[in-house]
């Protein structure tokens, strides 16, 4: 009798783990976009084996090999309940928690069946001798993760057909909407390039609609489309987001634009085309959607923009940029950090333009040059775009300065480009201030040239900065390289685990007037697992 | 027919109604969720009714919860939505299933109006209201929509001799045609030749959109700011030694007007983040709205002649504008000619102003201020009910018996 009552308690505390722990996984596969062959790169990537439920489990099996079999029951069960109620809860916890969407919903139910029916067989093993049962129980744990794949595989035909729906009906509000589409992709700035024409063509030509945040692959622009687009909506500026050849095409497709920006093409996600030719192939499926007659704008600083306007001109192509070495629509000069903005001159048809933004930074201004270019060949008035760009907040965490207290922090969370890094640290050398700390964990996805871009960028950061701290170890021996290069004394680096401990002790080092640039924030994905 | 009073036996269904299409949705979720807090409960039986930014209605006691508004799409499943329809025979709110309206209704008394900003501060939602011959507190449609815009009100109170700094009022689409033209516009006007300026959107308050103009370029930058939010902006003259007053006006027979208040600013101008998330300069803790701002309730070295100016000004503005309910008035004194300005009324204040009401004699505590508020709403209701609204169908009778 008691050994069936332990093994009721087996049951329940398994079932409880397996659907926490379940939970906990799910969050690292929405950050990978629901893509099994990343999440398992992932998962053997950082060993986010189960350690905790499987080492209780061989202390179980030690016990009943000395015969102590009902012990081993009762203290496993117990443990593993413990284990369940105390489980990391992924939607409180963590720099991007786990949104439990219904495609979240489906697909842990979908793998929480999975894993109940891997139970279910396991207890056949019950009969066998007990040993039997604790390597059962451990397999069981070690496969929750693959249960959550083949969650999501059983789900996979059943998501498509949902999202070809979705897509549906967007297309339809969109047929009876008639926005006129304008389309913006690059490897880095479309966000803040999206979010500074949004606003700025909805103060100057009418009501706008722009994705939230960095919305910018088909599912969530869908998804933003069926939300929040409206009868009045006059312009849409949709971001494209390139993950693979193609994925333009598609966005294309549902969305398809009478204008666009290239805000330039870098080595952004390397890791996934392997060549840049192969990153301007998939760049260029916005071009090519264009009409003949449809705007073109793109970047002139950049050589892959530059090739993309020459090679698909349409009638109204336009070139903005700082350097006029080549001809320039809209040439930007005279750039001045201040403590409340910055300053520049916009020469545009003739005409030279005083120009003044609160945002900081030449990647910044490089977009607004973008927008400004945009919005004025649409039919905006010059000054008024002008005097809308003074009106423009700092995007959050994009070149964002905010004080606190008497330190000055330039947030940068969201970039991870080589130009984006660069331009940060132009406004960390030229802001007022005393001290200069970078607090930066390097850049991601940059793949063969991630090294290099690194060091490249610490060996920068060395002739500016007076303490450098490094967070975590994915570019660390990148980044100590580089600023040990340009001559960067050992004391003045410090190394720090994560994020937290980074802050911890920025604080014990800044003093009045000082000034923190916090330069890119990776993703869970790249941080250490924390405990399984 | 007198009312029946609400009591223990007979408690009043009141519906809280709050957030709205408006930038102030925020400040009215904390504004609605401290009255719910005060609202006496043996007396008051309280629905919260909750517009969200896309203008979807909802009800629910986890409304009550703030936690909700920041995650919203987690809880909006666990909410009823509702909705109400300008037909006097329901005398109240319909539920909704799957977009539809249902046969279930909810009852009430009174209407409890806790919005700021656009569409819930201005008559919009008052006029809904008055079709459906519901009871409702605060303003009734003409006087909400005056005292919202404030270049109008100003010009009305100007006509009947009250102080106010002159004013000049532009058009977003005169400035997206022409900009220059409206610069010229603006510094052509007597008292207007020189910088700095105080530019701030027609018909919005809590400071959004509100700048401070020092040369051409900030005014077409602070002229762009204002007109992300309102069609049209307000341009005053920059007083440069001021010092802010407000008081409260709680309508009554005759109304009664609170202690004065002086706001301290974080900066030379009162921001949106000074009124609502400087946390009376604590760090942490929760975010009270309104009543966190740094201010000095009736202080003791201002002037007793000016706090009693202030007062008896505010309650000939309360009264010249039909207001009622609670409202805060603002004025301004520039220190250096000793001239008290009228600057703007807020029919709907944040946080309603219970910490000057706290403060006067005699004391009103909050949960009094509500229940006066929501007593007054159905007496008023009683008095326009008096009123006729039909007559018989003579121009059509006589119409017909011609053909």
């Amino acid at each position: 009798m008691i050994v069936y009552l332990l093994m009721g308690l087996q049951i329940i505390a398994l079932v409880g783990f397996g659907c926490r722990r379940l939970l906990r996984y799910l969050r690292y596969m929405q950050q990978d976009e629901y893509s099994i062959e990343r999440f398992l790169g992932w998962f053997l990537r950082t060993r986010s084996f189960d350690r905790r439920a499987t080492f209780t489990v061989i202390g179980a099996l030690c016990l009943t090999m000395v015969g102590f079999q009902n012990l081993a029951l009762w203290v496993s069960g117990t443990c593993l309940l413990v284990m369940a109620i105390f489980e990391e809860n992924p939607c409180r916890i963590g720099k991007l928690r786990l949104n439990l969407t219904a495609r979240a919903k489906r697909i842990l139910g979908a793998s929480f069946f999975v894993y109940v029916t891997l139970l279910s067989l396991s207890l056949y093993a019950f009969a066998q001798p007990i040993t039997t049962w604790w390597f059962a129980i451990i397999g069981l744990v070690q496969a929750i993760p693959l249960c959550l794949c083949i969650g999501c595989f059983l789900l996979q035909w059943h998501e498509k057909k949902l999202q070809i729906g979705f897509q549906n009906e967007a297309r339809k509000l969109l047929q009876e909407y008639q926005p006129f589409i304008i389309g913006i992709t690059g490897s880095y700035g479309k966000t803040s390039t999206k979010h500074a024409l949004g606003r700025i063509l909805q103060g100057s030509l009418g009501p706008t609609f722009w994705p939230s945040k960095g919305v910018n692959t088909l599912m969530g622009t869908t998804r933003e489309i069926r939300e929040f687009l409206r009868p009045g909506h006059r312009l849409a500026v949709i971001e494209m987001g390139a993950y693979y050849v193609g994925s333009i095409r598609k966005l294309c497709a549902l969305t398809p634009p009478q204008a666009a920006i290239i805000t330039g093409i870098g080595l952004a996600h390397l890791e996934r085309y392997k060549a840049q030719e192969t990153i301007e192939l998939a760049k260029s499926e916005l071009v090519q959607a264009l009409p003949k007659h449809g705007v073109l704008v793109c970047n002139g600083d950049n050589e892959g923009a530059r090739r993309l306007a020459k090679q698909y001109k349409t009638e109204r192509t336009y070139l903005y940029g700082f350097d006029a070495s080549q001809p320039l629509d809209c040439h930007i000069t005279q750039l001045k950090i201040m403590e409340n903005g910055t300053r520049f001159k916009i020469n545009w048809m003739g005409s030279v333009y005083d120009a003044y933004t609160p945002q900081y930074g030449s990647v910044n201004i490089s977009n607004l040059a973008a927008a400004f270019t945009m919005a004025v060949s649409l039919g905006a008035s010059p000054d008024y775009v002008i005097a809308l760009m003074g009106s423009l907040e700092s995007v959050k965490n994009r070149l964002e300065v905010r004080r606190e207290g008497s330190v000055t922090y330039i947030h940068d969370a969201y970039n991870s480009n080589p130009d984006g890094f660069k331009a940060a640290l132009e406004v960390l050398r030229d802001y007022p201030g005393n001290k200069r700390f970078l607090m930066t964990p390097g850049m991601i996805e940059f793949g063969h040239q991630q090294a290099v871009q690194n060091q490249q960028l610490a060996y920068l950061a060395s002739s500016i900065c007076s303490h450098v701290l490094i967070v975590g170890s994915t570019n660390y021996e990148s980044l100590i390289k580089g600023l040990q290069e340009g001559g960067f004394l050992r004391e003045n680096i410090i190394m720090c685990r994560h994020r937290e401990d980074a802050f911890l002790k920025l604080r014990s080092l800044m003093q009045e007037g000082d000034i923190v640039l916090i330069e890119n924030d990776l993703p869970d994905l790249y941080e250490p697992p924390q405990g399984f | 027919m007198t009312i029946k009073m609400p009591s223990p036996t007979n408690p009043w269904t009141v519906a809280v109604f709050f957030g709205g299409r408006s930038v102030e949705h925020e400040i009215s979720i904390i504004s609605a969720l401290q009255a719910i807090q005060a609202i006496d409960t043996t007396c008051y039986k309280v629905h919260p009714i909750y517009i969200s930014p896309q203008g979807h209605w909802y009800t629910g006691e986890l409304l009550l919860n703030k936690k909700i508004y920041c995650n919203w799409s987690l809880w909006v499943d666990k909410l009823q939505q509702i909705t109400l329809l300008p037909d006097p025979s329901i005398q109240g709110f319909i539920y909704m299933k799957d977009g539809h309206a249902t046969e279930k209704n909810l009852h009430v008394d009174v209407c409890f109006l806790v919005f700021h900003g656009q569409g819930g501060e201005d008559g919009c939602i008052q006029g809904l209201l008055e079709l459906a011959e519901i009871p409702y507190t605060g303003c009734g449609v003409g006087a909400s929509a005056v005292c919202m815009d404030k270049y109008i009100c100003k010009k009305i109170l100007q006509a009947h001799e009250i102080p106010v700094l002159p004013c000049i009022r532009v058009k977003r689409a005169d400035a997206r045609k022409n900009l220059q033209k409206v610069h010229e516009q603006i510094l052509s006007m007597p008292g207007f030749q020189k910088f700095p300026l105080f530019i701030k959107p027609c018909n919005l308050g809590s400071s959004i959109g509100v700048s401070k103009a020092t040369d051409l370029s900030s005014l077409s930058a602070a002229l762009a700011r204002a007109f992300r939010y309102d069609e049209e902006a307000l341009i005053e003259p920059c007083l440069t030694h001021l010092l802010e007053i407000n008081v409260a006006v709680l309508d009554g027979d005759p109304p009664v007007v609170s202690v004065v208040e002086v706001p301290v600013p974080g900066s030379a101008v009162l921001t949106y983040e000074d009124k609502y998330l400087r946390g009376g300069g604590k760090k942490t803790g929760p975010c009270e709205g309104m009543a966190s701002l740094t201010r000095m309730i009736d202080p003791q070295d201002l002037d007793p002649t000016i706090k009693r100016q202030v007062q008896d000004y505010a309650k000939t503005i309360f009264k010249l504008l039909k207001a009622s309910g609670v409202s805060r008035l603002d004025f301004m004194l520039d220190i250096d000619s000793g001239k008290l300005y009228f600057n703007e009324i807020n029919t709907i204040p944040g946080s309603l102003a219970f910490y000057l009401w706290e403060k006067t004699t005699p004391r009103l505590v909050y949960t009094e201020v509500i229940d006066r508020m929501l007593k007054r709403a159905v007496l008023l209701r009683q008095e326009r009910l008096a009123l006729e609204k039909e007559i018989e169908f003579l121009a059509l009778k006589t119409s017909a018996a011609d053909t």
